[in-house]
Order: structure tokens, then sequence, then C-alpha cells
């Protein structure tokens, strides 16, 4: 273990891996089931759920984002009393952190560049992966008629997330510049 | 501290295995899928419903309906109109709100959404989440993978006091008001913006614990060929024995009704 303090060459070591994707799968899980923001119109809640999935696509990498994105939000479902939505949640959201990393991945950028103009395509499919995962699979449980009433609420969330994905990413980046060196 | 939906107590559906009852949860998932008949659907549902009655009592059966209701309704409310085939039931201005074959298809989808929550609400409701993590790991899931997931549950609780506490700081000292602002609530994303600053406290403190725990990790020998530790193995023997039988024998007569009448 060559670097104790910032992550550094530790990055690449198995001890890393795993304790990077469990505190950010209870990262992802505190955003999706205590973190809500209340939405005026219809006095429901907005969870943040995505924005803990793009900030970690965007910061840690797709691997990170597949398996926190998907477990934190299917352990978010299992407590809250959700659970019947817990396996599409993994598989939907888990989906939703891989590609929208995959394509930030296409140029991360260094440490002292903080804005990713690919962080918005990477935004853009994840939407698509993740509303689209949801009206599939909203399909066979629910059926089309409320999976479709679901997926203005699902745009609007990830909206959200990229609206608050993407100043995280800056502002810890900025705030936390060993964080750069976390990613793989 | 984070509160789950297991209780503990004493009841047939608390003493059978987590295995067997993992595996039986995965079957009545896929049974509420089948193209089944209406009446034999709603047959396994009164089943599932009789079975959380008897061993939790009665009053947990609203639990889980109670969260599901409003989509319940949407779901009787909207499915109808996408199924204009059979004979018209309710027709508004010449359109066909409502057919028997799309009342049917309401009915069915309101079986199986019922159902795969009952079957879930009664396996976590009756299921130790410590035991959940060990029955993974006894159907293969790896040791990284049950250790990460066991590592989030822990670490819920303390990623929620952080965030409570940084935002009751942020709360305490928050930005002095400028122009007109304060004469307008703000909208979503307003609100989303001034939760910024407390959310990325929160990340750059979560953040800063990995190295932390992955030290801790790499002391136990987490990632060396020889572990220090490993996850206590479930017990064998009779008392999985019997839970595998009980569980045999629902799903043999499971497959039965469904081969008789179909």
């Amino acid at each position: 273990m060559k670097d104790s303090r910032n992550g550094g060459a530790l990055a690449h070591s198995p001890a890393f891996r795993v304790a990077a994707l469990a505190i950010l799968t209870a990262v992802t899980a505190v955003f999706t089931y205590i973190v809500r923001i209340p939405v005026a119109p219809t006095r429901g809640y907005l969870n943040l759920g995505d924005v803990a999935i793009y900030f970690t696509a965007f910061t840690f990498g797709p691997v990170t984002a597949l398996v926190s994105g998907g477990l934190g939000t299917a352990l978010a479902d299992v407590i809250s009393g959700y659970a019947q939505w817990a396996p599409i949640s993994l598989l939907v959201h888990g989906l939703q952190g891989l590609v929208a990393g995959m394509i930030a991945g296409i140029r991360p950028g260094s440490g002292s560049r903080v804005f990713n103009p690919y962080w918005l395509a990477a935004a853009a499919a994840g939407t698509v992966v993740m509303c689209g995962g949801y009206l599939l699979a909203g399909n066979f449980m629910v059926g089309l008629g409320a999976a479709l009433v679901e997926l203005p609420g699902n745009l609007l969330q990830n909206l959200a997330g990229v609206a608050g994905g993407i100043p995280l990413a800056m502002a810890v980046r900025r705030a936390y510049p060993p964080v750069t060196e976390m990613r793989w | 501290m984070i509160a789950t939906l297991y209780r503990a107590q004493e009841g047939l559906l608390h003493r059978l295995d987590p295995r067997a009852k993992l595996i039986h949860v995965l079957t009545l998932v896929v049974f509420f899928f089948l193209p089944l008949r209406l009446a034999h659907l709603a047959g396994y549902l009164a089943a599932v419903a009789l079975v959380i009655a008897v061993c939790l009592g009665p009053a947990e059966l609203w639990r889980p309906l109670r969260m599901i209701l409003p989509i319940l309704v949407l779901v009787l409310v909207l499915t109808p109109p996408f199924h204009r085939e059979g004979v018209r039931v309710l027709v508004v201005g010449g359109f066909p709100l409502a057919t028997d074959t799309g009342l049917r298809e309401a009915a069915r989808l309101i079986i199986r959404f019922t159902g795969i929550t009952f079957v879930f609400f009664a396996y976590l409701r009756t299921t130790d989440p410590e035991l959940l993590v060990l029955s993974f790991r006894w159907f293969g899931l790896p040791f990284g993978a049950a250790l990460i997931v066991s590592i989030a549950f822990q670490y819920i609780p303390t990623v929620k006091a952080l965030y409570d506490q940084v935002r009751d700081a942020h709360r305490l000292r928050q930005a002095a008001p400028t122009g007109s602002a304060g004469s307008r609530r703000p909208g979503l994303f307003g609100r989303l913006a001034a939760s910024i600053p407390a959310l990325t406290s929160v990340l750059i403190l979560s953040v800063r614990r990995i190295p932390v725990l992955a030290m801790a990790l790499e002391t136990r020998g987490v990632g060396r060929r020889q572990r220090r530790s490993t996850y206590r193995p479930l017990p064998s023997g009779a008392a999985l024995l019997r839970s595998g039988a009980i569980v045999l024998g629902v799903e043999a007569l499971l497959v039965a009704t469904a081969l008789l009448f179909t």
C-alpha cells in the first residue's frame, strides 16, 4: 500500500475497490431514501438517487457507478418497503450508471479540468436508459398505462440528477482533488 | 439507525430456512407472471395473503397494501383504455373506455403486482438482513460482493447521520439573504441548488473515508489469497432439509394446480 491518505495508487487494490463500492453504495442508498426535495405541484417528493449515480459515474467511472448505482437504489427500495422494485432498480440504475460512466470516461479529464462536456452526453444516455428501463419493466409489472404515468416523474428525477450531479462532481473535484485519482 | 422491514418473532415463516425461502420467493414471482387463468392467479394471491395473515397477523396485510394502493388505482383506471377489443362495458363519446378484455387485463396486473408485493414483504418481514446476505453467499455470491453489501448496510446509518449533521450545520450558518431573495419560495431547482453545499460536504466526508476503510480491510486480509476472516456458513442438516421439503411440497402443489387448471 503506497499511499494511505488520498487513494493514489491504492485505487487499484482490491481492498480499496471494496471500500469505495461499499461507501458509495451507502451514499446512493441515503441519497435515494433519505435526501428528498418536495415537489410543490404534486405534494410529492423527488429523491436524489440519480444525483449520486451521476456523481459516481463522472467521478469514479462506469464499474463503480454500475455497482453502487444498482445496489444503492435496490437497498433503498428494500429499506423503504418497496422491495418488489428492488430487482428492477438494481438492473436499471446499474445500467444507467454504467452507460453514463462509459460515455463520461471517453475523455475523463485531468484534476485541473473540472468540467467535462462529455458529461452532458453521458447524462442524456443515462436518462434514456433509466426512463426506458422503468417504462419497459413497468409495462410488465403494472401495465403500459400506469408505466406511462410514471414517465414524467422519472424524467424530472433524471433532470434533477443531472442538475445536481454535475455541480457536485465539479465541487468535490475542486474541494478535494485526490478524488480524481480514485477513478478506475 | 435505519429500520428495515424485518421484525423478529416466532412463526412458521420465521423458522423456515432463508435459502429455502429465497428459492420460494423467486418461484412465486415467476408464477405470478405465467399466463394462467385469472381465477387461478387470484387463488395464488389469496393463498399468499392467507399465509401472511396466519403467520404475521391480518393487520400486516394492510401495510404493503397501503403503500401500493395509489398504483393499483392507476392500473385499474389506465389499463382498460389500452385494450379495446372484446365486449364494450363503458363507452364515453363513442370511445370504449373499458371492455371486458381490458378489465380482465387490469385485474391480472393488479393481482400480479399485489402478489409480488406480498411475497417480497413476507420474505423481508421474516428474514434477518444478515441471513439474507449469508443466503446469497451460500448460493455462490463472491466474498467481495457479499462484503460490499454488508459494509454498505453498516454504512447507511453512518452516512445518514453525516447528512443530518452537515444539514444542521449548514442551516445554522446559511448565506445572508441578498436583494429580493426570501420574498419568493424557491422552485424545485432552486431548492436543489440550495442543497448542493450540504451534499458536497457529505460526499467529501464520505469519500475521505474510503482510504481509511480500505486500510482497515487490507489489515483484515481482503484482497489477499489467505483471508483472515470469512463469512460464517449457514447451518446445514435437519433444519435445511425440513425447510426444503416444505418449500418443495408447496411448489409441487403450485405446479400441479397450474397443470391441472390450464
